[in-house]
């Protein structure tokens, strides 16, 4: 099926089918399209569809910040946990323990950052996924 | 001596005359469309007269006139046919609720880009119709009707009205609420509020990365839609109208 790309104040926002019936802007796709719209952008001189790394690269990059905040703000209940049974002398996780997945993913997040930056595809910035690794996480001090 | 022997009076006449006309309005009206050979070129003339115009509104907008009409086969054709009809028709709710109602009124209408085009451009019209399961399977399965319909600000206002709106966070096709695999449903917008979000058959033939909604209003046989990456934050959302 042929897709087309809708054009709406300048910006590429959607796809559709030729035979839209809403009046919108179509433009052909540029080659290599696989449907994603993540770093496309709208030259309207030659009003044609181009990728654009550097937009693609600063949107990801804002996706991962967001991912690693979520998951950093999940702690937060772990933390009060761990800070009150420590609190009471009881058994369990330690508040260290937990900050220091918290400042697992705060690297994770600085690597995946640096490696959308090194990307010099939009292949190789899309195959950038945020999670922690082993190189992420930090040792506790005995 | 029993009570049909007995003559009736002319105020029991007169009374006689006035239910029918509640019911039913002009009887002249009703005489004229019932006859068997009617076309839409003679209802067309005899409505150019504002008194049978208004005496046709009166008949559509009678209860007995309006499912009398909408029964009938060549009344029904003649009427689709004339846009001055299909315009008075489409403007009583009683009329169009019965029109709505008949599989033979239906046939009829949507067959017809005069009588669609009366149908698409009135609120009351379409809210009529969409109000039908049977009416609203009749629009989409029709090119001439869906044409109609997607060139009508006013109808696609009404699709929106009655849509309803379904999210996901998932990025496999999900169904919305009441969609499957062979049920008519008509995509009505789409937005996301993080990433792509992806609508069609099991397929990503209408994506967006729009945080507001946009237009689709395309008929979808099977409905359904995804987000492109899955976080808590990552939601697409569609507005859709089922159409069986």
């Amino acid at each position: 099926m042929t897709i087309k790309l809708i054009v709406i104040d300048g910006q590429i926002i959607g796809t559709t089918t030729p035979d839209d019936p809403n009046g919108y802007v179509l433009i052909d796709p540029p080659d290599g399209f696989n449907n994603e719209l993540d770093g496309l952008e709208y030259d309207a001189a030659t009003h044609t569809a181009r990728y654009n790394i550097s937009a693609f690269q600063a949107r990801c990059i804002a996706a991962l910040r967001a991912q690693a905040k979520e998951q950093i703000e999940a702690l937060a209940w772990r933390i009060e946990r761990a800070t009150e049974r420590e609190q009471l002398g009881l058994p369990g996780e330690t508040v260290k323990t937990v900050l220091l997945e918290r400042e697992a993913l705060r690297r994770a997040s600085n690597r995946c950052e640096s490696e959308v930056l090194a990307a010099d595809t939009l292949e190789a910035v899309r195959a950038v996924q945020f999670a922690v690794t082993a190189a992420d996480t930090v040792e506790q001090a005995p | 001596m029993s009570d049909l022997l007995i003559a009736p009076a002319y105020a029991e006449i007169a009374a006689l005359k006035r239910h029918f006309q509640l019911l039913n309005g002009s009887p002249e009206m009703l005489e004229f469309l019932m006859s068997p050979g009617v076309t839409s070129a003679e209802l067309q003339t005899l409505l150019g007269s504002p008194v049978k115009l208004t005496q046709f509104q009166q008949f559509i907008a009678s209860p007995g006139g309006a499912v009398s009409l909408a029964a009938n086969p060549t009344a029904m054709a003649a009427l689709a046919d004339s846009s001055t009809a299909m315009a008075a028709v489409a403007a009583s709710s009683t009329a169009m609720a019965a029109v709505a109602a008949s599989s033979t009124a239906m046939t009829a209408v949507i067959a017809r880009s005069t009588a669609m085009t009366a149908v698409a451009a009135s609120s009351t019209a379409m809210a009529a119709v969409l109000n039908f399961a049977a009416a609203r399977t009749a629009l989409y399965d029709s090119e001439i009707a869906w044409n109609a319909v997607v060139g009508s600000a006013t109808a696609k206002a009404a699709l929106l009205a009655i849509s309803t709106e379904h999210s996901t966070n998932s990025t496999t096709h999900v169904y919305p609420t009441g969609s499957d695999v062979w049920v008519r449903t008509v995509l009505v917008q789409q937005r996301r509020n993080n990433y792509t979000s992806y609508a069609g058959v099991n397929a990503d033939t209408y994506g967006t990365s729009s945080f507001s909604y946009i237009d689709r209003y395309v008929r979808v046989t099977g409905l359904t839609h995804r987000i492109s990456n899955s976080t808590s934050t990552s939601t697409s959302y569609i507005k859709y109208v089922i159409m069986q």
